[in-house]
């Protein structure tokens, strides 16, 4: 899968890509929500990864915004954030995320849950 | 919801039933495959202290399309168990101490995803003869009429949604619980407030309205040839 990582930590940006890269999956990356926008209108990807706190367009306001595109409507988006109070949970998922990881998470359970959605929005094993 | 100890389930049950959910809780396999047997299964919540005997593929064979979702125990399973249960076919996991809020919004998620029939899965469905067709991605119906096509563009997203279930399975009955099911999708919505719409929806559709025929207690067909 082509899979978008916005994340505004460089280190924690990095590691996401490498460990989705050697999973077999292609990874585009964007260090805030303005410039992670930029990529969804350039790149056809098949599932984005967001922080939530990012500067500038925080991982809701672009969920938000690409909920309200129809180009993205089925477009599957796991929040992952150090943000786990159950308010902040139910925050992603009504704003329309379809997992909500919270950090840190094991390579192991970030790449099953991956492959999870991605089975489910019928993106295949891969 | 299938497990042999009384908690979370009848938490999570008293609360999902509030909430307008229809739940039943089953202490055994043989208990669940009873109970699943010719009715339609929507969603299911197994414990993993059952897995031995509801196999993934058990649940699969019953309704391949039905998301299961695994609960344990807080902390009672490693990561890597609970990465081997979703590669081996489970679409979620949860801990059983989850907050009943966040359950809803996970089962929900998970509806979203699995539902062949609802109005979100179907981007486009059309009668048989091609004459009204309705598109949930653009939110736009055509209907033919004399001289070409036109669009009806004063329908709301509930009445599109209403329209997509009502087409996508035309000649069939939809029941009412099935429409509250599928396009209010776990909000507490009565019948009536269905009628409501499904007459707002006839009466936009001007001469299709029409095809949506109420078929009393239970719910309405959209039929085009009478």
């Amino acid at each position: 899968m082509k899979i978008l990582v916005a994340e505004d930590n460089d280190i924690f940006r990095l590691l996401m890509g490498t460990i989705l890269f050697e999973a077999g999956h292609e990874v585009v990356a964007a260090p805030d929500g303005t410039q992670a926008w930029e990529h969804l209108g350039r790149e056809n990807v098949d599932m984005c990864i967001f922080d939530v706190d990012m500067p500038g367009m925080t991982g809701i306001e672009l969920l938000k915004r690409l909920r309200a595109d129809n180009r993205f409507r089925g477009l599957p988006v796991i929040m992952l954030t150090v943000k786990a109070l159950v308010e902040d949970q139910l925050s992603g998922y009504d704003t329309g995320a379809d997992d909500y990881i919270p950090k840190p998470v094991s390579t192991e359970l970030l790449l099953a849950r991956v492959q999870a959605l991605g089975r489910k929005a019928g993106k295949g094993a891969l | 919801m299938i497990s042999h100890t009384e908690n979370p389930c009848s938490t999570w049950a008293a609360f999902l039933c509030r909430r307008g959910w229809a739940v039943k809780v089953c202490r055994s396999s043989g208990e669940f495959l009873r109970e699943a047997a010719g009715q339609a299964l929507t969603l299911a919540l197994i414990d993993e202290a059952m897995v031995g005997e509801m196999p993934v593929g058990l649940v699969k064979k019953h309704d391949k399309a039905a998301p299961l979702i695994l609960f344990a125990k807080e902390r009672t399973m490693s990561n890597k168990n609970i990465a081997q249960y979703l590669h081996d076919g489970f679409d979620d996991f949860i801990e059983a101490d989850i907050d009943p809020r966040v359950l809803e919004a996970k089962l929900l998620v998970n509806l979203r995803w699995a539902l062949p029939v609802s109005a979100r899965a179907m981007e486009e469905v059309r009668s048989r003869s091609g004459r009204i067709k309705v598109n949930s991605a653009q939110r736009r119906v055509i209907i033919k009429k004399a001289g070409g096509f036109s669009e009806i563009s004063s329908l709301t997203c509930t009445e599109l949604n209403i329209l997509a279930l009502l087409v996508g399975s035309e000649g069939a009955v939809v029941e009412r619980r099935f429409i509250v099911d599928n396009v209010w999708r776990g909000k507490v919505v009565n019948s009536e407030n269905v009628d409501k719409h499904v007459e707002a929806l006839r009466a936009k559709l001007a001469c299709y309205g029409r095809n949506i025929e109420t078929v009393y207690g239970a719910g309405y067909c959209y039929r085009e040839d009478k």
